[in-house]
């Protein structure tokens, strides 16, 4: 049998004490114990310890102690009544509710595809129905939409002075005289749109003008010192003066 | 009694320790049997409410706790394996549930402290060991155990819950370090520093 010094006793007391040791150790350190009294004495002091904490322990229930088991169940009665499953399956229960909300869907989603479907086929607003209309009487007076008509109180649009404009009635024109009258909205932002002739001579000098013109910015007509958008006529007046040459 | 002798039989716990009625029984539950639950609870409940109230020290704290812990057990049950015996995976439990509890009620109650007749009413009286023993002996029982939860309240939560496991529940150290999530070799180091701090609070004391 293994002797064992009191260092290495003492190193497994605790381990001793809580029959955690293998047996054969369990064996060496009984037998060192019967025969040192300090090593006892150190051993003494763990079921001290442990008889200490058994009398400060909370003493247990009583033995009418009606225990846990009705709360317990109760809750887990609770618990699963109030699962998803468990609402789901109720939801089931009667189906008749069921067909009601399976109709009331398949409704909603058919009035749905078919407002879907008007708005995504129906025609574009045009710009002589009633609602258009309506928009233009809505829409504030010198707006984009309601144009104002020029008077004395509107400082009328001006040409900007970068040319552009200049250079599009010169290529126009440049292989004769050129006279015509233009109609056009004139927008806040200086942009001409609804560029019309008013003559019946349209040709292709006239379309040349146009395109020019169209892409062309203007300074806008103020009324004070806001920009507002004007209806206004257009006179453009391109002449070639040639003079004599000197007969030799 | 140091002089006894035992011998301890270790081996690895699988389910066939489990035993077959616990497998059936525990099969039962993850089935959601009833009545199975409710003889789960019965034969275990003593052993949850005292961990509990050993743990936190307060008797509506352990009822609450313990319901919960069963609450938890049912619903985790499925994923039991077998790899300890039932009694050790519902000390796991509580001991989690203990320590968040725990944790929890640091964080709000720190600066609560509770009179010793409040103490009394809570956890109730010491019981009397000993028929016809004289007032004087009692009233020192009484100290005496007031003494030693006094200190076994003032070790961390860890080592009093080792030291609990360990001497009131008679855990093994692979139960212990199962029910802590901790290897052997920290329940070992654990246990001797919880009994060194108690025996140093009981000297101070």
């Amino acid at each position: 049998m293994t002797v064992l010094t009191c260092a290495a006793v003492r190193k497994d007391l605790a381990a001793f004490y809580d029959d955690e040791l293998p047996i054969q150790r369990r064996i060496a350190v009984q037998a060192h114990i019967g025969n040192c009294n300090g090593c006892a004495a150190a051993l003494q002091e763990f079921f001290d310890l442990g008889s200490a904490i058994r009398t400060g322990a909370a003493p247990g229930p009583a033995d009418d102690w009606t225990g846990l088991r009705p709360g317990v169940i109760s809750r887990m009665r609770a618990e699963a009544y109030e699962s998803f499953t468990s609402r789901i399956a109720r939801m089931f229960d009667d189906m008749h509710l069921v067909w009601i909300g399976l109709a009331a869907t398949a409704g909603t989603i058919i009035c749905g595809v078919i407002v879907f479907g008007m708005l995504h086929f129906a025609s574009p607003e045009r710009d002589d129905s009633l609602a258009a209309m309506i928009a233009v009487v809505a829409a504030p007076s010198g707006s984009d939409l309601n144009p104002a008509s020029l008077d004395g109180w509107i400082q009328a649009p001006t040409v900007p002075g970068d040319g552009i404009i200049s250079a599009a009635l010169e290529q126009s024109g440049s292989e004769g005289d050129l006279s015509v009258a233009l109609a056009a909205i004139v927008t806040r932002e200086g942009r001409i749109s609804g560029l019309q002739v008013l003559a019946n001579d349209r040709g292709p000098r006239h379309q040349t003008l146009l395109r020019g013109l169209s892409g062309a910015q203007l300074e806008p007509a103020r009324d004070g010192a806001d920009p507002v958008a004007v209806n206004m006529v257009w006179v453009v007046e391109h002449m070639t003066v040639t003079g004599k040459g000197k007969r030799g | 009694m140091a002089e006894e002798l035992s011998v301890k039989q270790v081996r690895a716990i699988t389910w066939s320790d489990v035993g077959g009625k616990e497998a059936a029984l525990i099969q039962r539950c993850i089935a959601r049997d009833e009545e199975a639950c409710a003889q789960l609870v019965s034969e275990h409940q003593r052993m949850v409410y005292q961990l509990s109230l050993n743990l936190l020290n307060d008797h509506n704290e352990a009822l609450d706790l313990s319901q919960e812990v069963f609450l938890r057990v049912f619903r985790t049950i499925h994923t039991f394996r077998g790899r300890s015996s039932l009694r050790t995976w519902i000390y796991r439990i509580v001991v989690n549930q203990a320590r968040n509890r725990q944790r929890w009620w640091r964080r709000r109650h720190r600066s609560q402290q509770v009179s010793l007749d409040q103490h009394i009413q809570d956890h109730g009286d010491l019981p009397e060991t000993t028929p016809g023993a004289s007032p004087d002996r009692l009233l020192g029982q009484k100290q005496l155990a007031e003494r030693i939860r006094t200190a076994l309240d003032g070790l961390p939560f860890d080592q009093k819950t080792a030291l609990v496991l360990r001497e009131l529940d008679g855990l093994s150290y692979e139960e212990i370090g199962y029910s802590l999530q901790i290897a052997v070799g920290t329940v070992k180091s654990r246990l001797a520093r919880a009994r060194e701090n108690l025996r140093a609070q009981l000297r101070d004391a």
